[in-house]
């Protein structure tokens, strides 16, 4: 999946997305470029906003979480390494299995720890080498049931 | 892992010293909300600093300064509620050398 940046500040957000005490405010200028694609790691929905997780201009070694109202999405197919989870707090989260599956991952991730830093290096080169190619329909089905017949 | 409080880490040179003034100045954003998943120093956030669990959120500095051939951004916590902010680190990412050739 990918998107393409339409704004940077805070001033286009929605006011469910304004938190000034997460530096959430109308001001906000975070580290993105208009009209620069990015490819997403992971989303989150929280009461209502949604964030993707991308790869921003400061970008060292991990991803983190930007507001959907300052993006586009360009390239809307989904990658094969995500897994989806609501939790019981009502947190939806669509990420990589490693992401899901240790609740602390991305807390060691941003944390540098070395283990996290090495898998997200390792997602990441797959991620953005990902081929979304399918075959035409008619193909895809012809070749199914070549293989079930057999 | 410490039990204890850990101190703010001091600068080492005059561009981080900016890269943490800037940070305090609010030029900040969350990147872990407790909200919606605990920190794994909640725990210990709690015992030493009071607060809920949930009330504890990890922050970064917006800003990353290249400086001595590191990414440095500014890492810290902060209660959402009470609006303490504890135990800045810096984070110095350096580029990945490119394997020898054997």
């Amino acid at each position: 999946m990918k998107i393409r940046c339409i704004a940077k500040t805070g001033e286009c957000l929605p006011e469910n997305y304004i938190d000034p005490p997460r530096g959430y405010t109308r001001k906000v200028e975070l580290p993105l470029t208009i009209d620069k694609e990015y490819v997403v790691y992971a989303i989150r929905e929280w009461k209502g906003t949604i964030w993707y997780y991308i790869c921003d201009d400061n970008y060292s070694y991990y991803p983190i979480h930007n507001p959907a109202p300052m993006f586009e999405v360009v390239d809307d197919r989904v990658s094969k390494y995500w897994r989806f989870e609501l939790s019981s707090n009502g947190l939806l989260m669509i990420a990589f299995e490693q992401w899901l599956t240790d609740p602390y991952f991305y807390d060691k991730l941003t944390d540098q720890e070395e283990a996290e830093v090495e898998i997200f290096d390792k997602i990441k080169e797959l991620m953005d080498a990902e081929d979304f190619t399918l075959p035409p329909l008619d193909v895809a089905v012809k070749k199914l049931r070549e293989t079930v017949s057999v | 892992m410490s039990q204890g409080a850990i101190p703010d880490e001091s600068p080492r040179n005059l561009p981080e010293q900016l890269l943490l003034q800037d940070a305090k100045a609010g030029n900040c954003i969350v990147i872990h909300c407790g909200t919606d998943r605990l920190l794994g120093d909640a725990p210990r956030l709690i015992a030493i600093y009071g607060g809920n669990p949930e009330d504890w959120d990890k922050m970064t500095s917006i800003e990353a300064f290249e400086i001595n051939g590191a990414s440095v951004q500014v890492h810290w916590l902060k209660n959402s509620q009470t609006l303490q902010e504890v135990e800045f680190k810096f984070k110095r990412q350096y580029p990945k050398t490119a394997p020898k050739n054997m």
